[in-house]
């Protein structure tokens, strides 16, 4: 999925923007002549810049013909994006609910939701007993021999 | 002479070799899985060195980290998710290797020259610790600036096919190295008001994202068995290994001479060593267009590079008790809890001591020779796992390292947006890996640039009164003049052409 250079480099000075004018925020180190607001002033410049000569190349892209979204296959269908979409509402639950409910039971039904999502309902017990393994096998690993504090819920006081 | 033979008998003890097995194991765990890494193995190791003599106790660590930056590579080559920041210079370079078939290559050439670059590492421990200490603590915040803008510009050369691409990324990377704690003055820049911030934004975490969210989100969007990946085991590694590393050489040399010296200086250690030798072997190699298509010339450099700059960071450990990089940091309170307090007495008081942690390194290396072929056959089963089953648990694995770094969440969540931005940066054809140089680099170019400033009081001319700062200072803006030089002599061989052949004409 390519964006024209143009909305990119629009994109990226405005970034470049944003960070030079919230720089000036910055409170100056006393005595000195550069502060903490030198080195984002430089990036953002720089930022500006390279966003200018990406908007030059997109615009004339376009004038040669070019479009504004080039979407590739798996773009055009809602499946790509469904499954893009997957993947990070498995991590966004992972991180709300693994501290409410613990890791095993998160890290089980996450990966097993996933992997369903990916590979459709009929490879079900894989995908279960894939995950199963998996978590435990991590929790093995990271919590009895690594000693990683993984959040504790119901599923971990049950097995001490 | 006599506390060599002493130190042989202290290492070549049939418990010592059993303990340095049994932890280059676990250091090929550590590196293979990405999120944990060789610093995460060392402290690791810690608590189980207390109860060890002296002896074994380093030989572990040394055993441990040598074994972790070389599997860092297994995971790169085969799924292009470096398993630790210093394989993540060439991990692009070694997959397109693995899509060209020559997966086994890439991995025979990563074992090879860890293992020689930790053996070169090892002698230069020997025969110049002292020596090479004094040249290394001769650095101040200004040479450091000139080093870290030397490895900045080594961005340029590592994506030249797109260089304003590339010069985003590596923008971008440096603008993230700004989020937290300003170096100097303390001021929290970017946090938004946010506390998991003001540590700012970690590496390990923003690595993984990069590497492992955004090959996740490319195969549920083009389909895992996509991109040529190898789905059955991976052949016999050592096939025409030797006629490579006879043809690079040269580079060999240089990736363990470079790896050794950045080692040693404290604060840079394995993935700066591997960063600017992979850009140096592009820069000085005879077929550069080659670099980025799946060239093993940068491999042999740059794996030679991490591993020798793994012994290097215990020159100055050694001989002042000053940590060379991360590991050796941990690994200085080690060596004060067993009694071998670093310095220059250690070398008159304790020599068996030194000698075995010396011989340590040559024994550790040696045996990363079997022990890294074992893992890359072990790799075998996982890469017959279907790619769409295999990915998700990789993905809970990366999850689970993240947050393992600092126990905090917050992690995962660095982890999850940084891989979702690098995704739709690939597609759009920017560069990663620059992202994750300003990352490692920034704070080093901003701390010891104003560091300096403060020094010097303001006058810039203070960057070019040191010998070496100097010499480095040069160096540097030759290399950025060197393109516009070659420019301005090819423009005027076309002139000089065009006006002969309307002469002629």
């Amino acid at each position: 999925m390519r964006i024209n250079d143009a909305a990119i480099g629009g994109l990226l000075l405005a970034l470049a923007l944003a960070v030079f004018v919230h720089a000036g925020s910055f409170p100056p180190t006393p005595g000195q002549p550069y502060g903490p607001s030198l080195f984002p002033r430089i990036i953002a410049l720089g930022l500006g810049g390279a966003g200018l000569l990406l908007i030059v190349g997109g615009l004339r892209a376009r004038r040669d013909g070019g479009v504004w979204v080039d979407l590739d296959a798996w773009a055009r269908s809602g499946r790509g994006w469904a499954n893009v979409l997957a993947v990070v509402l498995a991590l966004v639950a992972y991180i709300l609910l693994s501290g409410l409910l613990g890791f095993l039971l998160t890290g089980f039904v996450v990966l097993a939701s996933l992997l369903l999502w990916l590979r459709g309902p009929r490879r079900l017990p894989s995908a279960l007993a894939v995950s199963a393994a998996a978590v435990v096998v991590i929790h093995l690993i990271f919590v009895r021999l690594l000693a990683v504090p993984l959040p504790r819920g119901a599923l971990e006081t049950l097995i001490g | 002479m006599d506390a060599y033979i002493q130190g042989l008998g202290l290492v070549l003890d049939p418990y010592v070799l059993l303990v340095m097995l049994l932890a280059g194991g676990f250091g090929l765990f550590m590196g293979a899985v990405p999120g944990l890494s060789a610093t995460m193995a060392t402290a690791l190791l810690v608590p189980v060195t207390f109860f060890m003599e002296p002896v074994p106790a380093v030989a572990a660590i040394v055993s441990a980290t040598a074994a972790a930056i070389f599997a860092g590579d297994v995971p790169g080559v085969l799924l292009r998710i470096p398993g630790t920041p210093a394989s993540a210079a060439y991990t692009d370079e070694a997959y397109r290797m693995t899509q060209k078939g020559e997966a086994e290559l890439a991995l025979g050439v990563c074992l090879v020259t860890s293992v020689i670059g930790g053996l070169f590492g090892a002698v230069v421990l020997m025969l110049a610790a002292p020596l090479l200490a004094e040249f290394a603590l001769g650095f101040s915040s200004f040479e450091y600036f000139w080093l870290a803008l030397l490895g900045l510009t080594s961005a340029a050369f590592v994506a030249s096919d797109r260089p304003l691409r590339g010069l985003v990324s590596l923008l971008l990377g440096l603008l993230l190295a700004g989020v937290g704690m300003d170096p100097i003055s303390g001021f929290a820049r970017f946090t938004f008001g946010s506390v998991d911030l003001m540590a700012g934004v970690n590496l390990i975490p923003a690595m993984v994202g990069m590497f492992a969210v955004t090959e996740v989100l490319r195969g549920v969007t083009r389909g895992f068995e996509a991109d040529g990946a190898p789905t059955k085991g991976v052949g016999n590694v050592f096939k025409g290994l030797g006629r490579v590393l006879a043809r690079y050489k040269l580079n060999l040399l240089r990736g363990n001479v470079l790896g050794t010296i950045i080692g040693a200086l404290p604060g840079a250690g394995a993935d700066i060593a591997a960063w600017i030798s992979y850009a140096l072997a592009r820069r000085f190699s005879k077929e550069p267009e080659k670099f980025g298509t799946g060239h093993v010339e940068g491999l042999v450099d740059a794996g030679a590079s991490n591993n020798s700059a793994l012994a290097g960071a215990w020159i100055p450990a050694m001989v002042f008790g000053i940590p060379g990089d991360s590991i050796t940091a941990i690994v200085i309170g080690v060596l004060y809890m067993k009694g071998m307090n670093p310095g220059p007495t250690v070398f008159l008081e304790q020599p068996q001591f030194v000698y075995a942690v010396f011989l340590a390194f040559f024994v550790a290396n040696l045996m990363m020779l079997p022990l890294g072929w074992a893992a890359i056959k072990a790799a075998k089963p996982i890469l017959a796992v279907p790619r769409d089953l295999l990915m998700p648990v990789i993905l809970l694995f990366c999850v689970v390292g993240s947050f393992a770094i600092n126990n905090a969440v917050f992690d995962v969540g660095v982890m999850l947006a940084v891989g979702l931005v690098a995704w739709l940066m690939e597609e759009n054809g920017f560069p990663v890996a620059p992202i994750i140089l300003g990352l490692v680099l920034g704070p080093l170019v901003e701390q010891n640039f104003l560091t300096s400033m403060i020094k010097a009081d303001g006058e810039l001319i203070a960057f070019f009164e040191r010998p070496v700062a100097a010499v480095l200072g040069v160096l540097t803006l030759a290399v950025w003049l060197y393109p516009l030089v070659g420019l301005a002599r090819r423009r005027e061989r076309e002139a000089a052409g065009g006006r002969a052949r309307s002469g002629a004409g």
